[in-house]
């Protein structure tokens, strides 16, 4: 009776009924061969710069976005108090609006628009006059220009006139 | 009116007349141009105000 030698001849030591690689050993052995990677490269230093750099770029780039903000409309200029005046030269070709223009001509007589005045782009500006100090025979006092155009005002002329001059 | 600061200035008939000093920068957007001022006899406000010729209120 000769000894049948088939496919899992090299199986020594095992009983022909028992199938390859049976047992527990058998099972872990083929659960870490199927998952594990036989071998497992360390990551590369270049790559690892590289990842790090595009993070932190994108990062700093989302950062300065928060900087950023966006300014549709002027303040609108404080028309209390003072009187408005829009300065020579005035080219507000934007449509005026409604609650401006009335402040701008309370002196009918002044409701003329002057001729521009070279080299200044004006636009409105309120004159503002305070008493700091009085006594019965002199006094001091403030005047401020404030200019609440869009442009520069230059060459300003201010003109005062009092009931009696001193 | 008799003296003024920050602003060269004229006495009229009426009133003072207030120019923007020559040499200086213009007034930028929201930039204010402050004059002090001394005068004679009680204190008042002008009854008229005008810039470039336009007229202000007080």
């Amino acid at each position: 009776m000769g000894r049948h030698d088939g496919p899992g001849g090299d199986r020594r030591g095992a009983h022909r009924a028992e199938p390859k690689n049976s047992g527990t050993l058998g099972n872990v052995g083929q659960v870490l061969g199927s998952t594990v990677p036989r071998r497992v490269e360390p990551p590369r230093l270049l790559s690892v710069l590289l990842v790090s750099g595009v993070a932190l770029g994108l990062l700093l780039f989302a950062y300065s976005t928060t900087q950023i903000y966006l300014r549709f409309n002027e303040p609108p200029a404080e028309q209390q108090g003072a009187g408005a005046v829009p300065s020579p030269g005035e080219e507000e070709s934007e449509s005026p609006s409604p609650q401006e223009t009335p402040d701008q001509q309370t002196d009918p007589g002044n409701s003329s628009q002057p001729g521009g005045e070279g080299g200044s782009p004006a636009g409105l500006a309120t004159v503002s006059y305070e008493v700091l100090d009085s006594t019965d025979s002199a006094f001091s006092g403030q005047i401020t220009v404030t200019n609440t155009s869009r442009g520069a005002l230059a060459d300003w002329e201010l003109v005062l006139a009092s009931p009696t001059r001193r | 009116m008799t003296s003024l600061r920050n602003a060269n200035w004229e006495s009229t008939e009426g009133g003072i007349v207030a120019r923007h000093p020559p040499g200086t920068d213009p007034l930028a957007p929201g930039e204010a141009a402050t004059i002090d001022f001394t005068a004679e006899g009680p204190a008042q406000t002008p009854d008229s105000c005008s810039l470039n010729g336009d007229a202000c209120s007080l």
